[in-house]
């Protein structure tokens, strides 16, 4: 059965970028995604039959498991990368009960049942890999991010245990957790608060959402099983 | 229908059952370098000496081979390999119908 890489919230920003840098290299990649947006429409017309499109809203817990289940058949889902978030912006005092149950669904729910699901068929297997896309406020105090960053903090401290326990099957669970980045999610920033991320950046710059997918490619092309259980900033050194 | 199938019973799960999980555990017998001659259906499962990650990976490949789904209540009364076969039977609503 063919091997594929399934990469979630696809359809733009960072998940787009992956999808695009896998199929680069010449990876058969499964895209799932809530709507297909033209940008990921225009690749799977040019990929060659490289990228398989699933239209799945990840809010759906209930549908994960058989929307997995459905790409098994014919796939073999030798990689993970968690990529999909929602961000619902704003003092923690301010969001609402059905925001914060969005938000942990979308940002720690869903990625733990794809987690499961994936692992499943990777513990059989004996070889899987999994990176999944954290934050910075997954471990800093950012403002207006509150639910956001819990939900980070857990998928990262999910990431550890994952790790420790599907070690011994070869399967390596890792995470990535960038700083501001170059997507649709940061581009709410005014230029006054871009110019302020900058300052404080050791790099000076803002991390380019390439850089984020030569670490994912090594990750689950290269790195060896005794890199497991990491949470690896990539940030320009933010966080420092 | 066979005898063996007409006359199963939670202990004395169908043959196509026993099937399942002599494949199931041969399979982890090899892995962890452990002799065939313990997969009998008397065979319980605290002397195979399989970890929780072995375990998981046995009632996993049962689901996924089965699509059943086996709680942690469903092998409470597990502890010899018939037993797991006739649970199995008895969760695989589908072949039973």
């Amino acid at each position: 059965m063919e091997e594929t890489l399934l990469i979630t919230g696809a359809s733009r920003g960072l998940g787009l970028a992956l999808t695009r840098h896998f199929l680069t290299l010449d990876r058969h990649v499964t895209a799932l995604s809530r709507t297909l947006s033209p940008e990921v429409s225009s690749l799977q017309s040019s990929s060659l039959g490289k990228l398989e499109v699933v239209l799945q809203d990840l809010a759906r817990l209930d549908q994960i498991p058989n929307c997995i289940r459905e790409i098994e058949r014919r796939f073999a889902c030798s990689a993970l990368i968690n990529c999909a978030a929602v961000v619902e912006d704003g003092l923690f005092v301010r969001q609402s009960s059905k925001g914060i149950a969005a938000t942990l669904a979308v940002n720690l729910h869903a990625p733990a049942i794809l987690c499961q699901e994936v692992a499943k068929r990777m513990l059989i297997r004996h070889e899987g890999r999994i990176v999944n896309i954290s934050s910075l406020s997954g471990s800093r105090a950012v403002r207006g991010l509150g639910i956001y960053g819990a939900a980070k903090a857990g998928l990262e401290q999910l990431t550890r245990v994952l790790a420790l326990e599907l070690a011994p099957r070869n399967i390596a669970v890792n995470a990535i957790a960038p700083g501001y980045l170059e997507t649709d999610m940061s581009s709410g920033l005014s230029e006054i608060q871009r110019e302020r991320i900058k300052a404080r950046t050791p790099t000076g710059r803002i991390t380019a959402t390439t850089e984020i997918c030569t670490l994912a490619e090594f990750l689950i092309v290269k790195a060896p099983l005794s890199i497991t259980g990491q949470v690896i900033h990539q940030d320009g050194g933010f966080s420092l | 229908m066979s005898e063996a199938e007409t006359c199963a019973t939670s202990s004395n799960p169908r043959p196509v059952y026993w099937d399942l999980v002599e494949k199931g555990i041969a399979r982890l017998l090899r892995q962890k370098d452990l002799p065939p001659a313990l997969l009998t259906p008397e065979t319980v499962f605290v002397s195979l000496k399989l970890d929780s990650l072995d375990v998981a990976e046995m009632l996993v490949d049962f689901e996924l081979s089965l699509e059943i789904e086996i709680g942690a209540e469903d092998m409470a009364g597990v502890t010899k390999l018939s037993d797991l076969a006739g649970l199995i039977q008895r969760l695989d609503t589908s072949a039973n119908v």
